[in-house]
């Protein structure tokens, strides 16, 4: 039990990890976005950015989620053993 | 940058926005095991804390699952986007276009001889070729002007056969012409006081305006066209049934802050009856470009009838 609970600690934050550095990557196809539509007058790629940012934003909180759901485990293992 | 660079920019973006997509659904799934995994280890532990772990791995599972939407969401847009100003992928060109075919009856040619022949509208089969000039803002003119293959001409001729917004107020326009026009109400299209369109005494105008080149005309028509109020107002015209629409808009916004280098006039002293002589134009902060739009029925297409900037 505690070797698995260990294991899953770790593969929780490896998770979280994952996610953080896909937030930082997020910015990348945003920011060509970002060049390549200054000056439109229409709604779908203001809206596509927005979207995307967005959608970095909630891998920044899942990462937090995940780090959250390590914490309990970890505070389980200190309270068993 | 040019449309060619904002176009790999936005196919770039498409592409990593997918690539983003699979990799959030992939940790959707991965985060989803995990919650699983620590359901089956502690099954029947009667602890909170490993319930709270899973609870916090769901909601993460969850995030990241609308995370990858959301990229879907973005791709698609930015897909949408291509295909409303960049439908075939050749924007900016004239290559392969069909030519433009003869609509409605032959209009204008009044006039002493030797005036330009009566006009005839004609389809216009380049607009879609157009949209990403003005969609880069004032930076598109530039573009324009770079990668004109002929798009100029063949978007001039278009106007040409449609109204008299070159004749009237285009590249080759001259100032004299423009003195002409604002002091003895000689129409600029046939030198005479003979309206070229109509064959009527040509109305007087205080201040007669001009593009200083036949790009910037057909920039100005494009940006008019493609802009929000331009759509708007075709909309809105064709819910009504109207045949007749007039759009303006602000010329720095269509040339930016330096619109003056894109537009000449001459501006009449005196009254109509009695000019004494004309001035260079003041072209304000607020000049406008005007661009009116005909049709002959809600069944043919709309012409620039005519285009011009308003001092």
């Amino acid at each position: 039990m505690r070797d698995e609970t260990e294991g899953l600690i770790a593969s929780l934050g490896g998770l979280s990890e994952a996610l953080r550095a896909r937030a930082a990557t997020a910015e990348d196809p945003a920011a060509l976005l970002s060049t390549a539509s200054t000056g439109t007058s229409r709604d779908e790629l203001p809206a596509a950015l927005a979207l995307a940012a967005r959608a970095a934003e909630e891998s920044g909180h899942a990462a937090a989620d995940l780090d959250e759901a390590a914490s309990a485990l970890r505070a389980y293992l200190e309270h068993v053993y | 940058m040019s449309w060619t660079d904002v176009r790999a920019a936005i196919d770039a973006a498409i592409e990593g926005f997918e690539r983003l997509a699979g990799v959030s659904e992939e940790h959707s799934r991965d985060a989803d095991s995990l919650g699983a995994r620590i359901a089956t280890v502690f099954d029947g532990s009667g602890n909170e804390l490993p319930a709270t772990a899973r609870d916090h791995t769901a909601s993460a599972a969850v995030r990241v699952g609308d995370s990858a939407a959301g990229y879907r969401e973005a791709a698609r847009l930015c897909r949408d986007y291509l295909a409303a100003v960049d439908p075939d992928g050749a924007a900016g060109s004239v290559e392969g276009l069909g030519a433009p075919t003869p609509i409605g009856p032959l209009k204008g040619g009044y006039g002493p001889t030797g005036s330009p022949v009566a006009r005839q509208a004609v389809t216009d089969v380049s607009r879609d070729r157009c949209h990403v000039y003005p969609e880069q803002g004032p930076k598109g003119l530039h573009d324009l002007t770079m990668r004109d293959d002929g798009i100029v001409a063949l978007r001039s001729g278009w106007m040409d056969a449609g109204g008299h917004a070159r004749r009237r107020h285009g590249g080759g326009v001259t100032e004299e012409q423009l003195g002409e026009r604002a002091e003895e109400g000689k129409d600029p299209a046939n030198g005479s006081g003979v309206d070229w369109e109509t064959g009527r005494e040509h109305s007087r105008v205080r201040h007669a305006t001009a593009f200083v080149s036949d790009t910037d005309l057909v920039f100005a028509e494009a940006a008019v066209w493609n802009s929000r109020e331009g759509r708007a107002a075709i909309a809105e015209a064709e819910a009504l049934g109207e045949d007749r629409v007039d759009v303006k808009l602000k010329a720095a916004g269509v040339f930016g802050p330096d619109f003056r280098r894109h537009v000449h006039g001459r501006t009449r002293v005196g009254s109509s009856a009695n000019p004494q002589g004309s001035v260079p134009t003041m072209f304000g902060d607020d000049t406008r470009i005007v661009v009116v739009y005909r049709r002959y029925d809600a069944d043919s297409p709309w012409r620039a009838y005519t285009c011009y900037p308003k001092a």
